[in-house]
């Protein structure tokens, strides 16, 4: 592996994975969480087995950056209905549709319409230049991806559906999809917050439904790459969701759950692993 | 004589042209302004740069001659874009990658345009009227019409403003304060 090791893209890695550690840590403090804990809990969504891998960890380090991205914009897009939010949340969108496209050209079109019942009195009846707004970015990149491709014959990173190495598909990787699923599963039950409950439901659902989608018709194990993107939104459910003082141990008994839910399939059953 | 222009963080009520002829010689009024602007300023560009600065130089290059640049601009690139579909461009001189340049600028100005002009509404609450950014591309080319107007009257009739009728809407302008 070392000889193989490809600098430029371990960079690349790095970065995108120092990025999700830093925004994960900013959105901790940001809710009251001290340093140590902050970092110690950002460290353990960052220990991911599909980062491990040269050949999916870039994708798989994007695909969490993007929804970590989504679901922090969402929630907050969902607050309050403001310009910068507004552009913060189609921007997340549409890296999502670049990163991931089943993955992101579904979020796109069912998260936006799952947060109406939350939008102010000032937009309550007047949604279309609401929707408009959001979707505008993500449209614009779909209309730029297609004019690349189709029309100018550009070469497109294959991303990730077409980077898959082809195998058969396995009811296996589909169960680990899954159970990957259940902490968040548990920490979106356990949310308090209306709206952040439905934004985690919404992005997590997305998640598990396109890669099994592509697990039973595809193959190429996705579940490391779905575990990598489900993990990120357990801060998100922990910054809005919980209160009380509680909650950094809950936090911690939650993450390192998850960390050891995933890392236990990983190694038990390694050819399921990366693609 | 020694003194700065700054804009005021401020509301206009003006009221808006609301017909496309009124429009049209509105902004060819306005870019011809910009163009004699321009011209007036660069007889002396070193004495510009002197006096506003390198920030303030470029930035009247981008803010006043860019924008009737842009303008005039606009339709030559459409018109090669859609050439690009029906001619072989090398054949004719021009470039091969004139399809993707120019592809590329119209889909980035307009979308980035036609975004400014969506979010603009939000901060009066006039959210209603954010769908119809999406006629910026048509907006645009009525600009462009504008200022080939404006280019011509500045060649021959430059002392001649074409002005702008007030009072002909029917809503008062008291009607818009929110």
């Amino acid at each position: 592996m070392i000889s193989q090791l490809s600098v430029p893209f371990a960079i690349w890695i790095g970065s995108a994975v120092a990025a999700l550690g830093w925004g994960m840590f900013l959105r901790l403090r940001g809710a009251n969480f001290k340093l140590l804990p902050a970092a110690a809990l950002s460290l353990l969504v960052l220990a991911q087995p599909a980062f491990v891998s040269l050949f999916s960890g870039l994708r798989s380090a994007l695909f969490s950056l993007a929804a970590f991205a989504t679901a922090s914009s969402a929630a907050a897009f969902a607050r309050r209905q403001d310009p910068r939010r507004i552009v913060l949340f189609g921007g997340s969108l549409a890296g999502t549709q670049l990163i991931h496209p089943m993955c992101g050209t579904m979020t796109t079109l069912v998260l936006p319409w799952v947060l109406r019942r939350s939008f102010g009195d000032t937009f309550r009846g007047r949604t279309v230049g609401l929707y408009l707004s959001v979707l505008f970015i993500p449209a614009m990149v779909s209309i730029a991806l297609v004019f690349l491709f189709f029309v100018q014959h550009v070469h497109l990173p294959k991303w990730p559906v077409l980077a898959m190495r082809a195998t058969s598909s396995d009811f296996v990787p589909s169960l680990f999809i899954v159970a990957s699923a259940v902490p968040l599963a548990v920490a979106t039950l356990r949310c308090r917050v209306p709206v952040t409950r439905s934004v985690l439901a919404t992005t997590g659902s997305m998640i598990l439904v396109t890669s099994l989608i592509l697990e039973l018709f595809v193959g190429g194990h996705q579940w490391a790459l779905s575990a990598a993107g489900l993990s990120p939104l357990l801060v998100v459910a922990l910054v809005d969701g919980s209160q009380g003082d509680g909650r950094r141990i809950d936090a911690f008994v939650l993450l390192s759950a998850s960390a050891l839910l995933i890392w236990t399939l990983f190694l038990s059953f390694p050819e399921y692993g990366n693609a | 004589l020694g003194m700065r222009v700054k804009t005021l963080d401020s509301t206009t009520y003006e009221e808006a042209t609301n017909g496309v002829g009124n429009w049209l010689r509105q902004r060819t009024r306005w870019l011809k302004g910009y163009m004699q602007t321009w011209l007036v300023h660069m007889r002396a560009p070193r004495q510009l740069l002197r006096n506003a600065g390198v920030g303030g130089f470029f930035g009247f290059q981008f803010f006043v001659g860019g924008t009737v640049l842009s303008a005039l601009l606009n339709p030559l690139l459409w018109s090669l874009f859609l050439m690009s579909y029906f001619f072989d461009l090398p054949s004719i001189g021009l470039l091969d990658a004139s399809r993707s340049v120019s592809g590329f600028a119209l889909l980035l100005g307009n979308a980035l345009f036609a975004y400014l002009a969506m979010l603009g509404p939000y901060r009066r609450g006039w959210i209603d009227l954010s769908p119809f950014a999406l006629l910026a591309p048509i907006y645009w080319l009525l600009i462009s019409a504008a200022a080939y107007r404006a280019l011509w009257q500045l060649a021959r009739n430059p002392w001649h403003w074409e002005k702008t009728p007030h009072g002909v809407s029917r809503m008062p302008g008291a009607g818009l304060i929110t």
